[in-house]
């Protein structure tokens, strides 16, 4: 393994692997020796870039780090009545690691994983950094699933009847009434090429009242719903963090 | 260890349309993409449209399907993301391609200087895999890196890349679905750590906003990282240069693509860039004259080594040259031919580079003659040279008489105008391209008269004459620059284009310092005065916003301490730079090219 010294310490206290909320909370607990080491450029993507609706917003949160960062949602006019605007969380988290120095490393490829060392490929090249602990942030099956979000569009503006006969699709509100998140089940198994063309087979008999809605986008990353919200995984983050 | 003819490494906007094509041709066909879905910044990263150009070959007939499947009407230039994701997907499944998503590749395999093979890491497994030809199509040119492929990137100056942007996908109703916004975020190095994390991090701030009500189009960030330009490879044989389409005759060897574009630079240091964009650029406000570059074959195969194709932005094309050959359907046209020729070669037991061209041109696709275009563009005949200078369009006439009238004869009529006349100024500023400096008077005029005079040929960008008559003037270096350009930095900053006129004073005084030695004390004076005052600021609108302003003072802190230690002459732009607060960016540039 070539390793390049200058660019990533040789050794820290802590490694956490992927800066998902719950990564970002591990780390900020973790204290400053620590080297996160995300895959993808965005902070958070469990919840962005999965597109995942989330749920309970409402619920009490212990640490006071995740209430403020949610009451900034609120204040922004990005979290509204249960409805979170998924582009608003990167910003939001970006400003909140920036604030508190996280040490996050983007598009990192972990290649080996030991309890005292980790070897990943970074935008430089190949390195190895050795560490008293490693922890893991990324996402993972619970109970066999994961599941797909899509946002669909209905192309003329025009909005769902509420209660529209639309069975084995859980549809979530968007901001606006001309966009929902359909989420589609998986099992945990289904590689992408798959979970995109149950995608199509099932939308192509979606019920009567989708007919005039499109798929606008489907998510480039799965949602695993390991947490309720967010603010909730940060949360879970900085309690367990510290142990 | 599994064996294939061909693996692609990067299943992305390039890597989609090679694995395609050489399943096509009848190749075993590995793709290995770190992402999970078909395109890459075509797709997800939503740089849905086609800049100036629809695709041809391949590419065409995809997208002919995508509007012929879209319900709705759509522009032309123009193919939805996820549809183009799903057909690409669908399409390469069909032709029998093996996709692995989540695979991203880490090193080759080689025996001698031959390549043969990849490894690669996909959900914590590390594995392997050999090939007749393996294709690097991961646009930051992962394998050829690894494979020690002599590579280059940036502009000559400073190396410098163009600037970048922070992706976030919003829905345009108007067209119906998702695209990039498109707007420049400043700039990154994504090859460097840390630097490359925290400008990452820093620019994912463009996107807040106080009150998201204002914004529910905004969707979703993208999750490759919007760079226009990064490595590009040394090919095998002389890489095909911008001088080679403006100064030689325009024809490339074994042309697998041709792109009917402008220089679009979003650079906006464009004194910072190289004589020859300048000279387009600037002292002709050539933004916008679309004209076709070819590329020639050599542009996908690296030199020293075999086995390995370079298909993506990462081609092996001069810096100048990327500014028009980015483009997406160019990327499908480097795909297709590097999917063919490597198919070709693992049914022949050769290497890529020694199938027959006419094995495959016929695939490709191309235009016939295009270049008839550029020659006839570049035909107008004397008199109408001279009467095009003497109008509000003389781009295209300057640009001419830079290789076809002589010297003598673009004096005559400088000499024949009246001072100040339009045929004067613009007859000076031929002259200037040309590198004559017959017309210095009367560009010290314009500079003086702060001339706000701007031609009307570029679409876009048509310059102030008295900003072009000062860059010229630094191209010339006239002694009489130093003098001007100390009353523009000290004295008289105009009111009006005051980016433009302090950016291209700095680089006047250089250019004088360079060529004169005898001036070099008085230029360093000057540059130093300005350039170590840690409050100096200079800044300029970036590409696709309104008002957001960039601070440009660092990039150019960093060509006055450049130009003062070729001069030998000790000083402390290094400190003030610092100082003066740098992105992540601008501090690690300062520090690698050792301004610091
Ligand atoms: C902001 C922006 C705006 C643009 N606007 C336009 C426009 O309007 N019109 C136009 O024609 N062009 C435009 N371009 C240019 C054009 O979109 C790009 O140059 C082109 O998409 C690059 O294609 P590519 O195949 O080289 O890279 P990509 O499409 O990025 O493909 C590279 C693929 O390689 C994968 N990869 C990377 N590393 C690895 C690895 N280690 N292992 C495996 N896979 C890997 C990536 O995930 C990706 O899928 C724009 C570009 C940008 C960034």
């Amino acid at each position: 393994m070539n390793k390049n010294t200058s660019s990533f310490p040789d050794r820290v206290e802590t490694v956490v692997l992927g800066a998902t909320w719950y990564g970002c909370g591990l780390a900020f607990a973790a204290g400053r020796n620590t080297l996160v080491l995300e895959r993808s450029i965005v902070p958070g993507r469990e919840f962005s870039l999965a597109l995942e609706p989330g749920s309970l917003w409402d619920a009490p949160l212990a640490s006071p780090e995740a209430a403020s960062l949610r009451e900034e949602a609120v204040r922004r006019n990005a979290l509204v009545q249960g409805v979170m605007q998924n582009a608003a969380l990167t910003p939001i988290l970006a400003q909140w690691c920036l604030q508190n120095e996280l040490p996050i490393r983007f598009t990192c490829d972990v290649l080996n994983v030991s309890p005292h060392a980790v070897e990943f490929q970074a935008v430089d090249g190949l390195h190895r950094v050795e560490c008293s602990r490693v922890l893991s942030a990324e996402p993972s099956p619970r109970n066999g699933k994961k599941y797909l979000s899509i946002l669909i569009r209905e192309p003329n503006g025009t909005t769902l009847e509420p209660g529209a006969e639309r069975p084995g699709f859980r549809l979530f509100s968007q901001c606006v009434p001309d966009r929902l998140l359909w989420q589609l089940e998986l099992d945990a198994a289904t590689p992408w090429e798959k979970a995109r063309a149950i995608m199509l087979e099932r939308w192509a008999q979606r019920p009567e009242a989708l007919k005039k809605w499109s798929i606008l986008f489907s998510a480039s990353e799965f949602s695993f719903r390991n947490d309720d919200n967010p603010f909730s995984a940060l949360d879970r983050g900085i309690q367990e963090g510290g142990r | 260890m599994k064996h294939y003819d061909v693996i692609v490494a990067g299943f992305g906007t390039a890597g989609t349309i090679a694995a395609i094509a050489a399943a096509r041709e009848g190749a075993s066909v590995l793709v290995l993409e770190r992402g999970h879905y078909a395109g890459g910044v075509h797709t997800g990263g939503g740089v849905a449209s086609y800049y100036i150009q629809r695709p041809i070959g391949f590419m065409k007939e995809l997208d002919d399907l995508i509007h012929g499947k879209k319900e709705h009407a759509l522009d032309s230039l123009y193919v939805p993301g996820e549809l183009n994701k799903q057909e690409l997907e669908r399409i390469a499944l069909e032709t029998g391609v093996e996709l692995r998503y989540g695979a991203a590749v880490y090193d080759v395999l080689r025996e001698g200087d031959r390549i043969t093979g990849v490894r690669f890491v996909q959900e914590g497994t590390q594995e392997e895999a050999s090939a007749h030809t393996v294709i690097d199509a991961t646009a930051d040119a992962i394998l050829c890196q690894r494979a020690g492929v002599p590579m280059e990137s940036g502009r000559e100056t400073d190396r410098t890349s163009m600037p970048f942007t922070n992706i976030m996908l919003k829905c345009y109703n108007d067209i119906s679905d998702l695209a990039a916004m498109n707007f420049d975020a400043g700039r990154i190095d994504q090859y460097r750590e840390p630097e490359y994390s925290k400008t990452q991090m820093q620019t994912h701030l463009v996107h807040q906003h106080e009150d998201w009500s204002q914004f529910r189009d905004v969707i979703v960030p993208g999750d490759l990282v919007g760079v226009r330009e990064g490595l590009r490879i040394i090919p095998k044989g002389k890489p095909f240069t911008l001088d080679d389409v403006l100064d030689g005759s325009g024809d490339a060897e074994e042309p697998i693509g041709f792109v009917w574009s402008n220089l679009d630079t979003h650079a906006n240091d464009m004194p910072l860039e190289d004589e020859l964009i300048q000279d387009w650029m600037i002292g002709a406000s050539m933004w916008g004259i679309q004209l076709w570059f070819p590329v020639p074959r050599n542009a996908i195969h690296p030199r020293g080594v075999r086995g390995l194709l370079a298909a993506g932005r990462h081609l092996g094309v001069g810096h100048n040259l990327n500014y028009a050959q980015r483009m997406n359907p160019l990327m499908g046209m480097l795909g297709a031919a590097a999917g063919y020729s490597a198919a070709i070669a693992a049914r022949k037991g050769v290497d890529a580079d020694a199938v027959p061209y006419a094995d495959f041109v016929e695939k490709l696709g191309l235009p016939e003659d295009p270049l008839a275009y550029n020659r006839k563009l570049w035909s107008i005949p004397e008199d109408e040279i001279r009467a095009k200078l003497d109008s509000d369009e003389p781009g295209i006439a300057m640009w001419t008489a830079r290789r076809k009238v002589p010297a003598a004869t673009l004096k005559s009529w400088y000499d024949e105008a009246e001072p100040g006349s339009r045929l004067r100024r613009h007859t000076a500023m031929a002259l200037a391209l040309k590198g004559d400096a017959s017309g210095c008077g009367e560009l010290r005029a314009m500079v003086r008269e702060r001339d706000e005079y701007a031609p009307k040929h570029s679409r876009k960008y048509n310059h102030s004459r008295g900003y072009v008559a000062l860059y010229f003037l630094g191209k010339l270096a006239d002694p009489g620059c130093v003098e001007l350009a100390a009353d523009l930095l000290k004295k008289n900053a105009p009111a009006s284009h005051p980016y433009e006129y302090a950016s291209n004073a700095i680089a006047a005084v250089i250019k004088a310092g360079d060529r004169h030695a005898e001036m070099r004390q008085a230029c360093a004076e000057l540059l130093r005065s300005v350039l170590e005052d840690p409050a100096w600021r200079l800044r300029s609108r970036l590409k696709g916003t309104v008002d957001t302003m960039k601070r440009m003072d660092a990039l150019f802190r960093c060509a006055g301490a450049l130009a003062l230690r070729r001069w030998g002459i000790p000083n402390r732009i290094g400190e003030a730079l610092i100082a003066s607060g740098p992105d992540p960016f601008e501090e690690d540039l300062a520090h690698k090219l050792g301004c610091i």
